[in-house]
């Protein structure tokens, strides 16, 4: 199962907060499915996103994916270094696989993401 | 949205293809263009297909070709363009991998919804589509077969034909199709390309005429590449023209993302 203190999009973003920094990344079962990541695309820090909007995204096997933000809020942080190493985020996707770190303006805004065991519901009826 | 259902248009009376399943009987409003259009407009309505994808759970399948001979750039591509190409106009597309030289080729657009059994990973998809066309080819003579794991790593050529990937459709050593994918909101776009013969802007990559194809004529291969590869994705509706609602998408989609586009140098006339 997803660590129990994620919580999810339906789009495979995850998300994390401390305080009202909630950071963000992709799932294991997200990168599982997409295989190798050769390059992606983030956002400038003092980027503002909505909950639900386009952030970035990913490419693997000629396949560009778009990543989507689970709250809305400034992008205060960016792990620029998955550009020139993209295969961090494949290798420890809840860890040091983490892509940006928003300050969220509503975290009331996380209570309507998937917990761990929704989500895991969620992929098994994708794989299936 | 003029239309007609599969049976008119897309039955040819040809041997089955294979065609498992037939993805729970999607509907897939099929597109084949005769007149070809230009880059900026052709990227455009595509972007708007994977969005009547994503948003609306719709299933479009398009062929269509070029009104000039274009590079199309992957999505992560540099906007450094080769010498030999330099006086081509140039787009960028949605889907990721290498620059494909649209000249004597078709060129196809898959739109499948989330809810699609082919939508789970990206080779689902590419499986699906090319072991169509591999179909198609064997009817025109043409032996082709996926490319499978023997692949190469060659990812930093420029064009896509020079690249190798497990999922090409490869006739001996020559690519003859390649295809790319963006995937947004579980929807997915896929642009794939089928070379047809050689072009003067890159001699070193054969198409179809050099390798056998026994000369028929463009349309009646588009027609049955369409209707093939139409019913692996559900359950085919031909659409003679794009329907306005979506012509207007598009032509936003055009003017706020193409037409701005740094990349589109020189611009093309419509």
């Amino acid at each position: 199962m997803p660590p129990a203190e994620l919580r999810f999009l339906k789009t495979h973003e995850w998300a994390l907060a401390d305080g009202d920094i909630v950071t963000v990344g992709i799932s294991d079962f997200a990168v599982t499915q997409l295989t190798d990541l050769v390059y992606i695309e983030l956002p400038q820090v003092g980027t503002s996103l909505a909950a639900g909007a386009e952030f970035g995204v990913v490419e693997s096997v000629k396949a560009a994916s778009d990543l989507y933000s689970p709250v809305s809020g400034e992008v205060v942080e960016v792990h620029s270094e998955l550009e020139e190493k993209p295969e961090i985020l494949s290798n420890d996707a809840y860890g040091d696989g983490w892509i940006i770190k928003i300050k969220a303006n509503d975290l009331s805004e996380m209570d309507g993401l998937l917990d761990s065991a929704a989500y895991e519901k969620h992929c098994e009826a994708e794989a299936h | 949205m003029k239309s007609k259902r599969h049976a008119n248009r897309f039955s040819s009376g040809r041997p089955h293809v294979n065609n498992p399943a037939v993805s729970r009987m999607n509907t897939c409003h099929v597109i084949v263009e005769q007149i070809p259009n230009y880059g900026t407009w052709n990227m455009a309505v595509d972007e708007a297909l994977l969005n009547a994808a994503s948003a609306d759970g719709q299933c479009w399948l398009r062929w269509y070709r070029w009104s000039a001979p274009t590079i199309s750039l992957g999505y992560f591509q540099s906007e450094s363009v080769p010498d030999e190409y330099a006086n081509l106009p140039v787009v960028k597309r949605l889907s990721g991998g290498g620059a494909i030289l649209h000249h004597h080729e078709l060129t196809y657009a898959a739109a499948i919804p989330r809810h699609h059994e082919l939508a789970q990973t990206p080779a689902d998809l590419y499986r699906a589509i090319h072991d169509q066309i591999i179909a198609v080819m064997a009817e025109f003579g043409i032996t082709a077969h996926r490319r499978g794991a023997a692949a190469e790593d060659h990812d930093g050529r420029f064009l896509c034909f020079q690249r190798e990937d497990p999922n090409d459709v490869v006739c001996g050593r020559h690519k003859i199709v390649g295809s790319a994918q963006r995937r947004r909101r579980g929807a997915v776009l896929q642009h794939g390309s089928v070379l047809l013969r050689r072009s003067d802007f890159a001699q070193e990559l054969a198409g179809l005429e050099e390798l056998g194809l026994k000369s028929p004529p463009v349309g009646l291969l588009q027609t049955r590449l369409a209707a093939c590869v139409a019913a692996r994705l559900g359950e085919s509706e031909s659409v003679e023209t794009l329907p306005e609602s979506l012509k207007q998408v598009a032509e936003q989609i055009e003017q706020n993302r193409y037409r701005t586009d740094r990349t589109l140098s020189p611009l093309d006339s419509r």
